[in-house]
């Protein structure tokens, strides 16, 4: 009795694995806090840019998308330990994740500039920043950058990470961190859409760091995962057939279409 | 205001999400705690040791790492070394982890409730004929239980608020939720108040539970104390 019941769920886990790992299902590991790239809306359905380009992406593959959200920390983790098949949430592609990862081609290309309040003479200029603190998302290629370029004991500029890119606007509004370093496509939702950000502005001049910010964002898949020639026609498709440029214009009123190669 | 109204289906999503994950880890932190304090009072001392140093190490890590491990690290091992792709889910992996810490604190909670009980009544029990199953159902553990119900208690608290840890898996619990809403608005005091007020509203709601189960528990002792 109990040895047939054992194997009843035995043989349920296995066919439940068996399913997740079906050729054409692809588990996209995004996020759920990263308007507007993705986001939930008040009924709790997935939205924004990049979840409408991975519709369009995942008619053109002919597979069927299932989107998991998690934590931005989790998302290498999850990929490789199999709980998703790809990574589509603002990801740099950089060397550091290049050594666990493979990225597609280029995806988005969004600039990183400093936030700060406007008349405080921060620049890009790492000078201007001695004795303040940077808030930056944890785990993010920025957060690399402040680490490695721009190391306490010389530049003299503090850190602080946090999970997420709402407490890093509040601590900027209460003067906890005196600037944030982040993309500028998520610096313009805040800025110009939430208005509170009122005397906060970029400040200096886009970081210009190739190997550090890479050279923009890409879909990351497992090493050697064929799924990535798949995606790379997808991109190529969505960029040339003009359905990036419409969900692009939607969110922002500057371009972050890569060149194409 | 009206943006919270919009949002209130998320949120009462995730506090579901956030009620099942206590429960259940309630439930299987409870029973699992019982069997560790009944390793570490066990009269092998290879037992007792080994319960021990298993409770002191998840007593003694963050629950973060423990629920990282149990979600990533858990499959990985055994995919790596039965070849399956065996899947935990980011409910199970969370109440397992919230569980064996829970069960971990519990263990000793109950350790010391049992201790509390005067060696003589186990003698008497002896002198009554009861066997030592019967002991411990009529003897020991009723007495133990009410002695470990204020700290159970305290320890039920904090499980509700760490359940908050398993987001980092993906599960989206009442506070998973709320900063969702908060970035989808930009209005993140006025969600996290929100979340703060049911979690408040959840702990206050359990407190008169708690009330009546000391009640309970504790009939022998008021009546003779009256």
């Amino acid at each position: 009795m109990s040895r047939s019941l054992l194997s009843c769920l035995l043989a349920g886990v296995m066919s439940f694995a068996g399913a997740a790992h079906a050729e054409d299902v692809v588990r996209i590991g995004t996020l759920s806090d990263y308007a507007p790239f993705e986001y939930r809306d008040a009924k709790g359905e997935l939205k924004g840019m990049e979840i409408e380009l991975a519709k369009t992406m995942c008619k053109h593959i002919q597979a069927k998308c299932e989107y998991v959200t998690m934590d931005f920390d989790a998302l290498i983790p999850a990929l490789k330990a199999r709980k998703i098949d790809a990574v589509l949430a603002q990801m740099s592609i950089t060397d550091e994740r290049k050594k666990v990862v493979d990225f597609t081609d280029l995806f988005t290309l969004a600039p990183v500039q400093y936030v700060a309040k406007a008349g405080s003479g921060i620049t890009e200029d790492p000078a201007t920043l001695r004795g303040k603190t940077v808030g930056i998302y944890s785990g993010s290629s920025h957060e690399t950058y402040l680490k490695k370029r721009l190391p306490k004991s010389q530049s003299g500029i503090a850190i602080k990470a946090y999970p997420s890119q709402d407490p890093i606007w509040l601590d900027l509004e209460a003067g906890r961190v005196q600037a944030a370093l982040t993309d500028t496509t998520v610096a313009h939702e805040w800025l110009e859409k939430t208005g509170k950000a009122k005397g906060f502005a970029l400040a200096g001049k886009p970081l210009n760091d190739v190997a550090m910010f890479g050279e923009g964002t890409g879909i990351a898949v497992r090493k050697g995962d064929p799924l990535r020639a798949r995606l790379n026609t997808a991109i190529k498709q969505v960029l040339t057939d003009g359905s990036f440029a419409a969900e692009n214009k939607k969110v922002f009123p500057f371009s972050i279409a890569p060149a194409l190669k | 205001m009206d943006d919270l109204w919009l949002y209130a289906g998320q949120l009462l999503e995730g506090a579901w999400v956030t009620v099942q994950l206590a429960l259940s880890s309630l439930l299987v932190g409870l029973a699992l705690g019982l069997v560790l304090a009944a390793g570490s009072l066990s009269g092998r001392a290879l037992l007792r040791r080994a319960v021990r140093l298993c409770t002191g190490l998840l007593r003694g890590i963050p629950e973060f790492l423990i629920v990282l491990v149990c979600y990533f690290g858990l499959s990985n091992l055994i995919n790596n070394h039965f070849d399956g792709a065996v899947e935990i889910s980011p409910f199970a992996a969370g109440v397992f982890a919230l569980s064996i810490v829970f069960a971990a604190y519990a263990s000793e909670v109950f350790r010391g409730s049992f201790a509390a009980i005067p060696r003589g009544q186990i003698e008497a029990a002896q002198a009554f004929g009861l066997t030592s199953t019967q002991t411990f159902f009529a003897v020991r553990l009723p007495q133990a239980w009410r002695i470990a119900l204020p700290s159970l208690g305290n320890l039920w608290q904090s499980l509700l608020k760490d359940t908050s840890l398993v987001s980092v898996v993906g599960l989206e619990d009442l506070l998973k939720k709320s900063n969702m809403a908060a970035q989808a608005t930009h209005q993140p005091f006025l969600f996290f108040l929100a979340a703060a007020a049911v979690y408040f509203v959840f702990l206050h709601a359990s407190q008169p539970v708690f009330a009546w189960l000391e009640r309970r528990a504790g009939r022998g002792f008021e009546a003779r104390a009256a």
